[in-house]
């Protein structure tokens, strides 16, 4: 406790650099919480919009599906759909990707038909929301393609298409809604359709290529493992990260800008830690040599100053920390409206990974992360001690007391 | 004088000097390198994304891009455009939107028809194609995938003729792969004769792709072209709006970077100096007791500062060149361990390497100066209210 108190004064006996250096500790706490946790609720945001447009937190596929994409490879749900219903899954979604060409008059273009159950699904995708079909042959498609086909709501269009027999079909289908999405592919290349209707006029009975489950909180992996276990072999479950592994990526990519300017700060912390404690040790070496001439050992000495690195961090830390704490809370209720910056981009918004990034961000509590960067800011500090430490260990007593 | 002074102020306190000497390098070197690997992969992916279907510029009949229709065509290249001192080469395609069909599926593709030679001048197209050769049809790795097809089966395009579908069998000569697995799952490349014979159309191209010199400046060469009537150019900023803000906007994005790296260093410095002030205040009054004037003091300090400042980034600089001198000849491929990630409908390679951009070091140097002059600036003002009596009564701490 003796050496407690007395590194805690010596850390203050010169306040303007004690201060200086704590706010740089404490600055680079409060960034890396901030941002770490900014970046991790737009993450969740980009994942939870993914997730919902695409594999769902788990999806099932047959295992050649990724490696062919080849509509052959559809599989009856009905079997599963019992499999599905366990308090875990809060809703499941069947869906068909068919390719095909649409057609209005003589003007072509290559499509993707992707077939789901939109009243079921306007619930969660994105895409859908607000978009109710007229009848079973309504479809919905991007702005762009519609503008290519020059066709409005309400009109007809034919997608020529293969049927499950292989044999090529006219499907026509009503023009019920136009998509405003900055993604491209679903922009210039996207119509969706009731699978319902796609099915019966195609002959997929209850088939699909994918089956998109939403839980209700349960961890995907572990679900994803429980279901495997009952799926027949050419069926498998993946996890959003298996299936939507651009998304991983793109979230790996931007993530690491992030590691790279948290640890130039680590450095530059440790930098002017050791300064700063290389400067409060120089100033006291006579008082060094005067504690070793009434008896202190070195490895005491040692230890106070270990101490006064270790006190400055914590006290810069918990300053940071505090402060990061709060500006989370309000980051994690307002957010940080990017809508001017994001216009002044696009004016469709701003993609990233295949998703449509949103406009404001809003940071999440992730206590791992915030604990792990002050703690290693602490430890950093107590670190960077080491040196001045070892130093006053080694100067001897008639040279100090000359000083 | 005051130069050398300063010189040997520096010297006094060698460790602490060293220290905020390798601070500032290292602030230096962190915000070059970061600079130049963002630059790098910016600047790849636009050129990766230009350099193969997109081009710098297009020219087409007018209307033509609203809905692809294929009878707009065009039979040659205007001459005002084709004699334009900033046009390098130019390429004629056509287009056509067709239905494959394979052994094990069908897909929808854009095909272009190319004229091999004259695509060579302007586009890397050709070089994409990684198994077989070019020909009638070469098919995207997806498309080939999806349609369960290689080099040397057959694919039947299915359009729509006077007697209702109609197919013609191709043969796959080639596969090609552009590094965009989205555009590989449509796309396809084929002689012009063929290509036309898919559209409808007898003759006429649907358009031509410019390579330009400039690329970054097609926007400004637009504006002060005099496209012929019934004629429309489309400059790689238009079709890429977003991605041309981003790099309209680019150095934007580096003074925030500078701004997030540099006030840590800066505050090291600040620190270092403040605390040399107050060991030499005492001094400091002597030297304004026998005669010397503020000012010079003041410009002492200033010396100090972007003294220590100047010879840092002076070892700075060279080292970060190297570093990046070496990740541009030996740039670490990632694409093992993360895929590629679309970006406002670019390509981003996860590819670590650098750009070799001038503009980066003159950018962290002078921002860097700035930021040091000016905290260099906030601790020698102290000159000015120095107490010179009460200084020299006063125990120096």
């Amino acid at each position: 406790m003796m050496w407690l108190k007395l590194a805690w004064r010596n850390v203050w006996r010169n306040r303007l650099r004690t201060g200086i250096q704590s706010l740089l500790i404490g600055g680079t706490v409060y960034v890396g919480v901030v941002f770490h946790n900014l970046a991790l609720g737009n993450y969740r945001s980009m994942i939870r919009q993914a997730t919902r447009m695409g594999s769902g937190d788990v999806a099932i596929y047959d295992t050649l599906w990724f490696s062919t994409r080849r509509p052959s490879r559809f599989y009856s749900v009905g079997p599963l759909r019992k499999l599905l219903h366990t308090p875990e899954v809060r809703a499941f979604y069947e869906r068909l990707y068919l390719p095909a060409f649409a057609y209005v008059g003589l003007m072509g273009f290559p499509v993707n038909l992707v077939a789901l159950d939109m009243r079921k699904e306007a619930a969660d995708h994105p895409l859908l929301k607000g978009h109710r079909p007229s009848g079973e042959d309504g479809a919905i498609l991007g702005r762009g393609l519609a503008e290519r086909l020059h066709v409005r709501k309400g009109d007809r269009i034919t997608l020529t298409v293969r049927d499950a027999k292989g044999e090529l079909k006219a499907l026509p289908f009503t023009v019920d809604g136009i998509l405003d999405v900055p993604i491209r592919e679903v922009d210039c290349c996207s119509i969706f359709g009731n699978i319902g209707y796609v099915r019966r006029s195609l002959g997929y009975g209850d088939g699909a290529h994918e089956v998109a489950i939403m839980l209700k909180g349960e961890s995907p992996e572990r679900f994803a493992r429980k279901i495997n276990r009952r799926l027949p072999p050419n069926l498998k479950a993946y996890t959003w990260k298996e299936a939507m592994k651009e998304l991983v990526s793109a979230i790996a990519m931007d993530y690491s800008g992030l590691v790279l300017m948290m640890l130039f700060l680590y450095v530059v912390v440790s930098i002017g830690t050791a300064n700063v404690l290389f400067m409060s040790v120089m100033d006291r070496t006579r008082e060094f040599g005067v504690m070793r001439t009434m008896g202190m050992k070195p490895r005491h000495i040692s230890l106070m100053v270990a101490l006064e690195g270790l006190l400055l961090g914590t006290f810069a830390t918990a300053v940071g920390l505090s402060l990061a704490l709060l500006t989370n809370l309000y980051l994690s209720t307002r957010g940080i409206d990017l809508k001017a910056i994001y216009s002044l981009l696009s004016q469709e918004g701003m993609t990233y990974g295949g998703v449509v990034l949103e406009p404001v961000i809003r940071s999440t509590w992730e206590w791992k992360g915030t604990l792990g960067y002050s703690l290693f800011v602490v430890l950093l500090s107590l670190f960077a001690s080491y040196f001045p430490a070892r130093y006053v260990s080694g100067i001897p007593v008639g040279e100090a007391l000359r000083k | 004088m005051l130069l050398l002074l300063a010189w040997r102020n520096l010297r006094r306190n060698r460790r602490r000097t060293l220290l905020s000497a390798l601070a500032i390098l290292l602030g230096v070197l962190f915000l070059i390198l970061t600079l130049e690997m963002y630059d790098y992969l910016l600047v790849r992916s636009v050129e990766e994304s230009l350099g193969t279907v997109r081009g710098h510029a297009r020219v087409v009949r007018r209307g033509y891009l609203k809905d692809y229709s294929p009878t707009l065509t065009l039979d040659s290249l205007p001459v005002s455009i084709r004699k334009d001192p900033e046009v390098v080469s130019y390429a004629p395609r056509v287009r056509a939107f067709v239905l494959l069909s394979g052994k094990e599926g069908d897909g929808g593709a854009q095909v272009l028809g190319i004229d091999p030679e004259a695509e060579r001048r302007v586009s890397s197209l050709l070089s994409t194609v990684k198994e077989g050769e070019f020909g009638t049809v070469a098919l995207g790795r997806g498309l080939a995938n999806l349609l369960g097809v290689g080099v040397g089966d057959t694919v039947r395009v299915v359009k729509m003729g006077g007697l209702g579908w109609e197919m013609e069998a191709f043969p796959v000569k080639g596969i090609l792969e552009t590094g965009n697995p989205g555009q590989d799952a449509y796309l396809a490349l084929g002689e012009i004769e063929d290509v036309r014979r898919m559209t409808g159309i007898r003759e006429g191209y649907h358009e031509y792709v410019l390579r330009l010199k400039h690329p970054f400046l097609a926007l400004k060469w637009k504006e002060s072209l005099k496209v012929p009537k019934g004629y429309e150019v489309v400059v790689w900023q238009e079709d890429m709006r977003g991605i041309w803000e981003i790099v309209r906007l680019w150095w934007v994005f580096k003074v925030i970077m500078a701004a997030f790296f540099y006030p840590a260093v800066l505050l090291i410095v600040f620190n270092t100096f403040a605390m040399a002030y107050y060991e030499r205040k005492r001094e400091f009054a002597a030297l304004l007791a026998i005669g010397i004037g503020r000012w010079r003091l003041f410009r002492m300090l200033i010396y100090e500062v972007m003294l220590l400042t100047f010879v840092s980034i002076a070892l700075s600089v060279p080292l970060s060149l190297l570093v990046a001198y070496l990740l541009n000849r030996h740039p670490i491929d990632l694409s093992s361990v993360i895929t590629n990630v679309r970006w406002e409908g670019l390509y981003i390679s996860p590819v670590v390497s650098a750009a070799l951009n001038p503009g980066n070091y003159v950018l962290s140097s002078v921002l860097m100066l700035l930021g040091a002059f000016a905290f260099g600036i906030a601790i020698a003002v102290g000159v000015f209210r120095l107490d010179v009596s009460r200084t020299l009564r006063e125990r120096v701490i």
